[in-house]
């Protein structure tokens, strides 16, 4: 071992202090003017609409960005919002629900999309807190969803401090509804964030280049992930290949809830009365999911648990809030797939087994704001045992008429080694 | 507070600097020194506070031996040497590996003992061996006046506090010594580059790769088959990252340490351009080398041989030796070393076969070259061929090793080994399948199977991996690029010396960093990408131990 020789400390031999304090002068001006430039272009974009800055037409206004930093993005842009309608729920509504569509009544406008993309409930409730924090909106429509209400395993922890994950700082209240003392601190780091970050330059280069791009995902100044991602999908690989890869993504993990099924409404209540106490109207939504999703439970043997479900729900909120469910063996939801690669027959209602289209979406607010017809029903407790009764009437009768499609869900259910 | 960190270096770092070189104008340098020191206990203390007392405890500990020793006889100084080690090993083993034990324990013999989690304070390993490393010198007579506070700031130097380089009493005590501890521009240009460097290295290449080779390890840990693909891409990726991290800690340690007018020794010199593992060694933390060479390797292998002497043994290891001498004099300290080098890096058994693999891939390469004149007698063409075959081959080997390192278990580990080994099968995203039928169709006869994986990430990751690999196999390293300033006590060759890289380095070795516009601006493009990258903020990999 030859720990070396104790050199000369390094001090006063600078070859040439001249050059050295031209460099260092020259670095700190070329970082200076780095940052500078980098920031000024994020603050002008602001990819994330975390800062408010006026969207440029053409330019800026559709935001690629706030479609994957969702959870930053709306936190920031609800505060600027003072929506009459405030849509809270899961991706689902994040992609069914456009609040800029015509088939909202006058009286409901302007709607804010506040639905968080793999939210559950509790995440629902908690920004459902943050929004009132700071407006106050007349009408609230819940997406409720019977999947997030079983309690499941809880899903592998994003990595430490993931801001696209970790909301919970960047709320103004916390959980119980207290303010949240670390609310400031969030916010600069957003700021920062948003100003700041390669992801942050990188979103903003997006938003440039993909600005009216249809094969690019957006979100509008009202909260509404348009969807593109999944349009952008449904045209390269066709919607029979988007519905097999969300079946394989999803249904084997509710075998897996299966196991640890215990179901959870308290959030989906807590909602309902944090809204009334603040004087909004409630709505609660039963999403149409396609077939595929209601077969699977059933083949798991989670029929009696939706049921329940739906009965719970029905009795926990009384009248404090409207359900509309529009679940259901109905044209939109059992529309006939495409084979495996055609990518020329498209889906119309759907864009697979969890996700809605927007277009289903104004059915159902139309529905919802008064319009006739027989898609979807407004559940009380005088109708729950017939619309049950109905509902499973009717999965029978798809079941006898379409085996084969039993036996694909079937075997999407089957462990695979 | 990390160094990629705002608070790092917008108010930790220039609130240093500038206390250092006003008080060492006004007052002197002792009171700069009191200054490092102080400011060092604070980065410290951001840390882990509850741990502070025992940082100076130890420190007090040590000096209190160390001045005891220096009263007492050269020869006579081993008992109080081997009492001192006894108690710093003792609370290294404490705090490190009370929990390893008994969860061994209990899963050896099924018994239930309980022990609350014992937190690890943080760099303790690096300043208890910087301290035995003391000892154990002054136990054979070296080291000269010992001061508390020139030891103290051995110890708690901020720039090598946490996770090395682990310094020399000698190499540094003197510097501390000397220097002025003034503001100077050479020094500020030097170490500010070499900084920059280091973080752009951890903040935008390590962290980089990084988040497309971790959800691939946390699938492997649970359980999910890794297929050959995605194996390999988690191996080398992870491979990549880890050198990137930490060679980019230690270049921002050799360029804080540079600011301040110090110099702190080498620990890297482009390990993955080595050809053989021994080679390796030699230049992937080399300061950790240093120590397990001196302070462990070279007292078993010396103890090994006398008590072969001692029996008359005297045909040593080589051609014309015996297997048996090969087997205690190399193999025996070399696994031994190894195993205790697996041991330091953590209280785990995936640590363990880190160190077991490196042990034994060192045997192999000391037995190849002992014996390979025998079988492959013409040096030429073995170099000619070994040398680029020698570094894929060490270079898959440390991957390899480094898997385990950084799995949470041996099983998830070895999960991505058999993946690289095909025995999972090779899958591809099931998107080529839809948008190139045919060529799927025909990877489909050859057993590849298509799933919904997402293909971007997986190109993004190869797109990582080829070129952080260019970046660590061609140009020349940060060292080597400031080889004229001479930013570390130690320094590897000129790149234009270098041989690993005979095929480029007469068209790089110009590469030459001079305080010019160019390279200024270079400078603060490197450093804008390091700020840029600080929002994803991950603990250097080396800070756990």
């Amino acid at each position: 071992m030859d720990p070396g020789a104790p050199e000369p400390t390094v001090e006063t031999t600078s070859r040439d202090a001249t050059r050295m304090a031209r460099y260092l002068f020259i670095w700190a001006v070329s970082l200076i003017l780095m940052i500078a430039g980098i920031v000024a272009l994020n603050v002008v974009v602001d990819p994330y609409a975390v800062l408010g800055t006026p969207g440029i037409a053409g330019w800026t206004l559709q935001k690629p960005g706030a479609v994957r930093w969702s959870r930053l993005s709306k936190a920031y842009m609800i505060q600027r919002a003072h929506p009459v309608t405030l849509i809270l729920g899961s991706s689902s509504a994040d992609v069914g629900f456009n609040p800029d569509s015509p088939a909202w009544p006058a009286s409901a406008r302007p709607v804010f999309n506040l639905a968080i993309d793999g939210g559950l409930p509790a995440t629902h409730l908690h920004y459902l807190q943050h929004a009132l924090a700071t407006t106050a909106p007349s009408h609230v429509l819940i997406e409720v969803n019977f999947i997030e209400s079983m309690d499941s395993p809880p899903p592998p922890a994003p990595p430490a401090a993931d801001k696209k994950f970790d909301f919970a700082p960047r709320m103004r209240v916390r959980a119980d509804g207290t303010p949240n003392p670390g609310y400031a601190g969030a916010h600069l780091a957003d700021l920062v964030f948003a100003t700041l970050s390669f992801t942050a330059l990188s979103d903003s280069l997006t938003t440039l280049l993909h600005q009216n791009d249809p094969a690019e995902a957006f979100e509008t100044a009202s909260g509404w992930n348009d969807g593109g991602e999944l349009r952008r999908w449904a045209a390269e690989d066709g919607f029979n290949r988007l519905m097999v890869r969300k079946d394989a993504d999803k249904i084997p993990q509710y075998a897996q809830w299966r196991r640890n099924k215990m179901l959870q409404i308290a959030p989906v209540l807590d909602m309902v009365r944090v809204a009334r106490a603040h004087g909004a109207t409630v709505t609660l939504v039963i999403p149409p999911n396609y077939v595929d999703e209601m077969e699977s439970l059933r083949q798991l043997g989670l029929d009696a648990d939706y049921d329940a479900w739906k009965t719970a729900l029905v009795r926990g909120v009384g009248n404090d809030a409207i359900i509309w469910d529009f679940s259901g063996y109905t044209p939109y939801s059992t529309e006939p797939l495409p084979p495996p690669g055609d990518r020329t027959h498209h889906l119309h209602w759907v864009w697979e087994s969890i996700h809605f289209q927007s277009a289903l979406g104004d059915l159902m607010i139309a529905r919802m704001s008064g319009a006739p017809g027989d898609f979807g029903a407004h559940l009380t407790a005088s109708n729950l045992t017939s619309h049950i009764a109905a509902w499973h009437a009717a999965q029978s009768a798809w079941e006898v008429a379409h085996p084969a499609d039993v036996a694909r869900v079937a075997d999407l259910l089957r462990p695979k080694h | 507070m990390l160094f990629n960190s705002y608070v790092f270096l917008f108010a930790f770092l220039p609130a240093t600097l500038t206390g250092c070189f006003l008080l060492a104008r006004l007052a002197g340098p002792v009171a700069a020194q009191f200054w490092l020191i102080a400011a060092s206990l604070a980065f410290y203390a951001s840390w882990s506070p509850l741990y502070l007392p025992l940082l100076i405890g130890s420190i007090l500990f040590n000096y209190l031996i160390a001045k005891q020793m220096t009263r007492q006889p050269e020869g006579s100084r081993g008992a109080l040497m081997a009492a001192a080690i006894a108690v710093d090993i003792g609370l290294l083993a404490y705090y490190k590996y009370t929990n390893f034990f008994v969860d061994t324990v209990n899963l050896l013999s099924g018994s239930q003992f309980f022990v609350a989690q014992i937190l690890l304070p943080l760099g303790i390993s690096f300043y208890t061996f910087q301290q035995i490393t003391l000892l154990v010198d002054l136990s054979g007579g070296a080291a000269g006046k010992l001061r508390l506070r020139d030891f103290a700031l051995f110890v708690v130097f901020f720039p090598h506090l946490i996770a090395g380089p682990i310094v020399h009493h000698s190499e540094m005590t003197p510097q501390f010594a000397r220097a002025r501890y003034r503001f100077e521009w050479e020094n500020m240009a030097v170490g500010a580059t070499l900084f920059a460097a280091g973080l752009f290295k951890k903040a935008v290449l390590a962290d980089g790769i990084a988040a497309s080779v971790l959800p691939i390890y946390i699938g492997a840990d649970h359980g999910h088959p890794v297929t050959l693909i995605y194996a390999w891409a988690a191996c080398i990726g992870f491979a990549l990252q880890m050198y990137f991290d930490f060679s980019g800690y230690s270049d921002m340690a050799l360029g804080l340490a540079r600011m301040l007018g110090l110099r702190l020794p080498m620990n890297f010199n482009s390990p993955l351009k080595s050809s053989s593992i021994i080679e390796y060694w030699s230049c992937w933390h080399i300061t950790l080398t240093r120590f397990l060479t001196g302070y462990v390797y070279n007292p078993l292998a010396m103890a090994i041989t006398r008590w072969r002497h001692a029996r008359g043994w005297r045909r040593g290891p080589g051609p014309r030796g015996t297997w048996g001498a090969a087997a205690s004099v190399i193999a025996a300290p070399t696994l031994m070393t190894m195993f205790l080098s697996g041991l330091w890096h953590g209280a785990g058994f995936t640590y363990l076969v880190f160190g077991l693999l490196h042990g034994f891939y060192l045997c192999v390469n000391h037995f190849w070259r002992l014996y390979r004149p025998r079988i492959w007698r013409d040096d030429a063409s073995h170099d000619h061929f070994m040398r680029p075959a020698g570094l894929a081959l060490t270079f898959v080997a440390a991957a390899v090793a480094l898997t385990y390192f950084h799995a949470e278990t041996v099983a998830g580990g070895s999960n991505i080994i058999a993946g690289m080994a095909g025995v999972h099968g090779v899958a591809l995203p099931d998107v080529i399948e839809s948008r190139l039928p045919g060529l799927a169709a025909a990877l489909g006869h050859i057993g590849i199977v298509f799933g919904p994986l997402p293909l971007p990430t997986l190109l993004t990751l190869y797109l990582w991996i080829f070129a952080l690999l260019a970046i660590a196999l061609v140009p020349p390293n940060m060292l080597q690029i400031l080889f004229a300033w001479q930013p570390a006590i130690t320094m590897p060759l000129p790149y234009a010396q270098d041989r690993r890289v005979q095929p480029w380095r007469a068209a790089l070795r110009h590469l030459q960093w001079q305080p010019n516009a160019a390279w200024a601006v270079a400078a603060a493009g490197v450093s804008a990408c390091g700020i840029l990258a600080l929002n994803q903020v991950t603990a250097f990999l080396y800070w756990q131990f």
